[in-house]
């Protein structure tokens, strides 16, 4: 036995190398065995400064430093980063006063201006309940894992922990805690946050000059100015994403098209990402604060567009989609019409039953409508019978009849038993 | 044991023993995902692509004509001409981009390492010449907004 042991440590060891090889290459390794997940994307033929791309050198400059700016963010907004704002204030006892920075001190000041704005729908202090459904980054690599729900107990004594009045903002970046398993949770709008701060970083530095450019981190895009192509401009159109593209063969594709964008920012919150399916229904990441439970308003994405005239639009935005993903169908169209109203907000949500609602400031397509639209304005020679109506991913749905009773189509009972299927 | 000794208890032992099985067997494995990576979950195959130098895009191209483009670089810029491909001419100033048959590869390149070459033909995926900072992208035929 010891003899097969022996033979068989150098194939194992091999495997488990070649294994950690495959693995890497995911994230960035940071001192100390952090490894960065936010992913900055500006390309350089993305952004122009009077109407020229910056040259090689400028962009990698630029590139350099929004780097460490972003990683900086990250840093302090990360519930894993030994030493970082959120982590010491988690970590931290009733009544110890956290120092945090500026930037830690403003979001946290945003989140509770947005948790109440949006009607305790968002919420940074959900992480003990985040932890207790498995999609805390501890748990990164099983979060598709099917399992049930916690007990009852153990999710009345986490929900008893998310409570924004257990969090006290002080003098001079100061935090303080009132129940020590109070925790804070910056998913869901740090990434927007980041967009904000990159956008004006940019805007600074190029003070003076017009600037156009798209920025994106992950699944948030700040569209400054006008798309450059051609030497011509013109207004962006932004793809959303299908979040059922597993049905059509698993590629990334386009479902929906926003059309006519300038100035503002863009956030998708969608239930494809970090989730897990059990007994034939989809557990997604985001929280309902209501419930204690992953959000099950019958809603699988949210995309808002926020002008950019309204301060820390990218934030907002982010904010925004996962308040909008926890809110039954009825009061989420409400909500987005009092937003708009109010803010200029515009936004499309697509619910289980594959029809999608638009509500306030937006140019909604479906794939043929876009494809007209592109092949009428935008030099495109698609053949538009190649985008018949039945093939279309989502309907629109009339706002005015929506229900808050979503029943999920066949297509989406299809999608669910793929996913239950494969893990 | 002996130098000799073992040299007999090596040659008297047999071909395969299950260690070696399970070696064989990881090694498959191995070899199978690799290939499931690289060339698995069969990609849609594009219409165009784009050309960037040093990460500017400087051209989109359609796949489904045939043609020959040659891309130059010079000091951190790179441009890009259609060219009229002549038998056994040999093109020694960049990349001698060809397009067949819905796929594009490069024909000839004179940059050191030639691994843009051994790519081969695409149809969707990337093929990068470090030296000259060329990255060809194939796009999708589907359809796609800006972002």
């Amino acid at each position: 036995m010891v003899r097969f042991l022996k033979k068989m440590f150098i194939p194992a060891a091999a495997f488990f190398v070649a294994l950690s090889l495959l693995f890497a290459g995911c994230g960035t390794k940071a001192d100390g065995g952090y490894s960065y997940f936010v992913q900055l994307d500006l390309d350089r033929s993305a952004l122009f400064v009077d109407g020229e791309n910056l040259s090689l050198s400028e962009y990698r400059e630029l590139m350099s430093e929004l780097k460490t700016l972003v990683n900086g963010l990250e840093e302090d907004f990360s519930v894993e980063f030994p030493e970082g704002d959120i982590a010491r204030i988690n970590a931290a006892e009733a009544g110890e006063i956290v120092q945090v920075s500026g930037d830690t001190y403003a979001a946290l000041s945003l989140a509770f201006f947005y948790e109440e704005e949006e009607n305790g729908c968002f919420s940074p202090t959900l992480f003990p309940l985040t932890e207790l459904w498995g999609f805390s980054p501890a748990n990164e690599g099983s979060y598709g894992v099917s399992r049930g729900e916690p007990e009852e107990g153990k999710l009345a004594q986490a929900k008893s922990l998310c409570d924004p009045s257990f969090f006290v903002l002080g003098e001079d970046h100061t935090v303080v805690k009132s129940v020590a398993g109070a925790k804070l949770d910056f998913g869901g709008i740090a990434k927007g946050y980041m967009c904000d701060r990159i956008s004006s970083y940019i805007l600074q530095k190029y003070q003076g000059h017009t600037v156009d450019g798209m920025i994106g981190v992950m699944s948030n895009t700040v569209l400054l100015g006008k798309k450059i192509e051609d030497g011509a401009s013109r207004n962006f159109n932004v793809a959303i994403e299908n979040p059922r593209d597993l049905l059509s063969g698993g590629e990334k594709s386009s479902a929906l098209f926003l059309v006519g964008l300038s100035d503002v920012s863009v956030t998708t919150s969608s239930d494809n990402y970090r989730f897990y399916v059990n007994d034939g229904k989809i557990y997604p990441h985001i929280i309902d604060a209501k419930t204690g439970k992953p959000a099950d308003r019958g809603i699988i994405s949210v995309t808002a567009v926020v002008p950019d005239s309204v301060p820390n639009a990218g934030a907002f935005a982010d904010s925004l989609t996962t308040a909008v993903f926890c809110m039954p169908l009825t009061e989420a169209i409400g909500f987005l019409g009092e937003m708009s109203e109010k803010y200029g907000v515009g936004a499309v949500v697509i619910t289980s039953d594959h029809k999608y609602y638009a509500v306030g400031d937006v140019c909604v397509m479906d794939r043929g409508e876009y494809a007209a639209f592109s092949n009428e304005f935008l030099g495109t020679d698609y053949d538009l019978e190649d985008f018949p109506d039945e093939e279309e991913v989502f309907v629109a749905g009339d706002v005015a009849s929506a229900s808050d009773t979503v029943v999920p189509c066949e297509k989406e009972k299809e999608y669910i038993a793929m996913i239950a299927a494969r893990s | 044991m002996e130098r000799q000794e073992k040299i007999r208890a090596i040659k008297n032992g047999k071909f395969f023993a299950k260690g070696d099985i399970a070696v064989f067997a990881v090694c498959l494995l191995l070899v199978a995902v690799f290939t499931l990576f690289s060339f698995g979950a069969g990609k849609e195959s594009g219409s165009v692509f784009e050309v960037y130098a040093y990460g500017e895009k400087i051209a989109t191209l359609p796949l489904d004509e045939d043609a020959y483009y040659l891309y130059t670089e010079n000091g951190g810029k790179g441009s890009l001409a259609r060219v009229f491909f002549e038998e056994g001419k040999s093109y020694t100033d960049g990349n001698l981009i060809l397009v067949k048959d819905g796929k594009v590869c490069i024909e000839q390149a004179d940059c050191p390492d030639k691994t843009c070459v051994r790519m081969g033909a695409k149809n969707s995926g990337e093929i990068i010449c470090l030296p000259h900072g060329l990255t060809i992208k194939v796009k999708g035929g589907g359809l796609g907004g800006d972002v």
